[in-house]
């Protein structure tokens, strides 16, 4: 490593860091509904099976990967397994780059619904349906709130990663937990609570026997603990070599999957304490997770005591939740610019009007947002795959033992089976299983390439993005040699930019 | 509130909330050579 490459801080910096990363909207909107429609106690254990054979492995992978090559998602692979594998680089950029498009519209909405708990609009009885009604559907008003998400991202970025990422997860992170503690004692305490807590930890025998309950459990944990997205490599890139990887990866997962518990002891036993019939419980749990949060949220908000402390709180949380989320993917996104020997703060700069650009139709129509929404989450477990299929490339049992060299904590060869075996299994049962649900949803039409969430969308638009790879590919070897005609070496544009990000551009 | 909800609930929190804080707890405490 050069001296002056740039590092966090602190371990617990990185930590913080990755866990702002990792804990999103997924965690606050996505788990109460889980755990509500799929079986309580049944959904939580799938869900802890996963995080240990899944989510943890591939984390694990990713901080090596990042680490040993010090490079963005892009050039990485070629670095890490050979030219014929640098492809995976390009797919897994451009799938998360897909992802913040819309992300980026999502923190938006979290920012706005922050803003109206600010102003106290949820004390005043308001049409909850109709306030959600209208933001969506008013253009002017979600493209000024995703073009403050990504401005904000962007500065954060722009001040450098000790002084910008860092320091906001230092801050947010322990805000959030303080938040969700608050929110979560306040909800547990309501008159009725405790049918929802019950309801939540109860195991319900004859749902684990449902193959769908323990699928949604390894999508929850897939899409919420953020591994094979490239964003713990990115991060990864700025940890020191000696860097303790299985305790940081354990801390980093069950951390969000803390944060997952707290925002389920938030929302269920609200819901069964203030929802006025069962009927209506079954509504909230099954009206996605925008109705779930923006609708029934605000509504049960209109009934529940100390309405104006817990809206500031709970919004606050789901938007800090999502702020250091997107933050982690611009910074993977910036870094792979300026791994092209482009300078830093420009990085910054066309990273954030790429997004905001890429975001617009997203904010402006719900169906593109949810076609985005579902492509790119099919998209996300290839990208899992990639990584733990490189992994397996380099040698699953070398990695072990170098990870070993390195951890306090020391895995075993549990660790090896699940990357050599479960991961790629489980990888062609989810993807088959939700194509298979998609086809369900149209049946009549589930192969045509422009309807909202079915199996000729995710085809159509992997295939653009494998269309895409060999200009990326190709690009990246133009800047490369461009470099060395002018007579630089790329190791110390990465040096110059190194300096950039300590010195926060 | 039953007996199998109050043991899913303790194996739980004690797997994350507990897991969690000695992680944390281990990483601020532990002096590190590098």
């Amino acid at each position: 490593m050069k001296d002056n490459q740039v590092v966090w801080s602190s371990r617990i910096g990185f930590i913080l860091a990755a866990m702002g990363m990792a804990v999103g909207t997924g965690n606050i909107w996505r788990f109460p509904r889980m755990v509500a429609e799929h079986g309580g106690g049944s959904f939580l254990i799938g869900w802890a099976v996963f995080l240990f054979l899944w989510s943890l492995p591939l984390i694990m992978v990713e901080i090596f990967i990042g680490r040993r090559t010090r490079m963005g998602t892009i050039g990485s692979f070629r670095n890490f397994i050979g030219e014929k594998f640098a492809w995976f680089g390009p797919f897994i950029t451009i799938v998360l780059i897909g992802i913040t498009f819309y992300y980026s519209v999502v923190v938006g909405w979290t920012f706005k619904y922050l803003f109206l708990a600010l102003k106290g609009t949820f004390s005043n009885h308001i049409d909850s349906n109709q306030l959600w009604e209208g933001f969506t559907g008013n253009p002017l008003e979600t493209v000024f709130f995703h073009f403050l998400a990504i401005g904000v991202s962007g500065a954060v970025v722009y001040m450098g990663v000790t002084k910008g990422i860092e320091r906001m997860s230092k801050i947010f992170l322990p805000l959030l937990f303080l938040l969700l503690i608050f929110t979560a004692i306040r909800s547990v305490t309501l008159p009725g609570a405790i049918d929802g807590i019950s309801y939540m930890f109860t195991p319900q025998w004859e749902y684990l026997a449902k193959a769908s309950t323990w699928l949604e459990a390894l999508s929850q944990s897939a899409w919420s603990v953020g591994a094979g997205w490239g964003l713990y490599a990115t991060y990864a890139i700025y940890t020191k070599k000696r860097d303790d990887i299985a305790q940081n990866s354990l801390t980093a997962g069950l951390g969000n999957n803390s944060v997952e518990l707290l925002a389920g002891l938030t929302i269920i036993p609200a819901i069964f304490a203030l929802a006025p019939s069962p009927e209506y419980i079954a509504q909230a749990t099954s009206s996605g997770n925008t109705g779930i949060t923006f609708i029934y949220m605000v509504e049960l908000l209109n009934v529940m005591p100390q309405t104006y402390i817990f809206g500031v709180a709970f919004f606050g949380a789901l938007a800090f939740a999502a702020f250091t989320s997107l933050v982690a993917m611009v910074e993977l996104i910036t870094r792979n610019i300026s791994d092209h020997g482009i300078k830093r703060k420009k990085a910054i700069w066309l990273s954030v009007i790429l997004i905001f650009l890429g975001g617009i139709p997203s904010a402006i129509n719900m169906s593109i947002f949810n076609n985005q929404d579902w492509v790119w989450g099919v998209g996300l477990l290839l990208s899992c795959f990639l990584y733990s299929y490189a992994a397996i490339k380099y040698g699953v049992e070398r990695m072990k033992e170098e990870i070993n060299e390195v951890s306090f904590i020391k895995i075993n060869k549990m660790w090896v089976y699940s990357i050599k075996y479960c991961i790629p299994a489980l990888f062609v049962i989810v993807t088959a299983w939700w194509l298979y649900q998609a086809t369900t949803w149209y049946p009549d039409t589930w192969w045509k390439p422009f309807e909202e969430a079915n199996v000729g969308t995710v085809v159509f638009q992997l295939l653009i993005a494998f269309l895409i790879i060999p200009f990326i590919l190709r690009l990246k070897h133009k800047l490369r040699s461009s470099v060395k005609d002018e007579g630089l070496d790329p190791m110390e544009l990465n040096t110059e930019n190194s300096k950039d990000i300590k010195e926060g551009v | 509130m039953g007996i199998s909800s109050i043991i899913m609930m303790t194996v739980i929190l004690g797997i994350f909330w507990g897991g969690f804080s000695v992680m944390v707890y281990r990483t601020i405490t532990t002096k590190y050579e590098d």
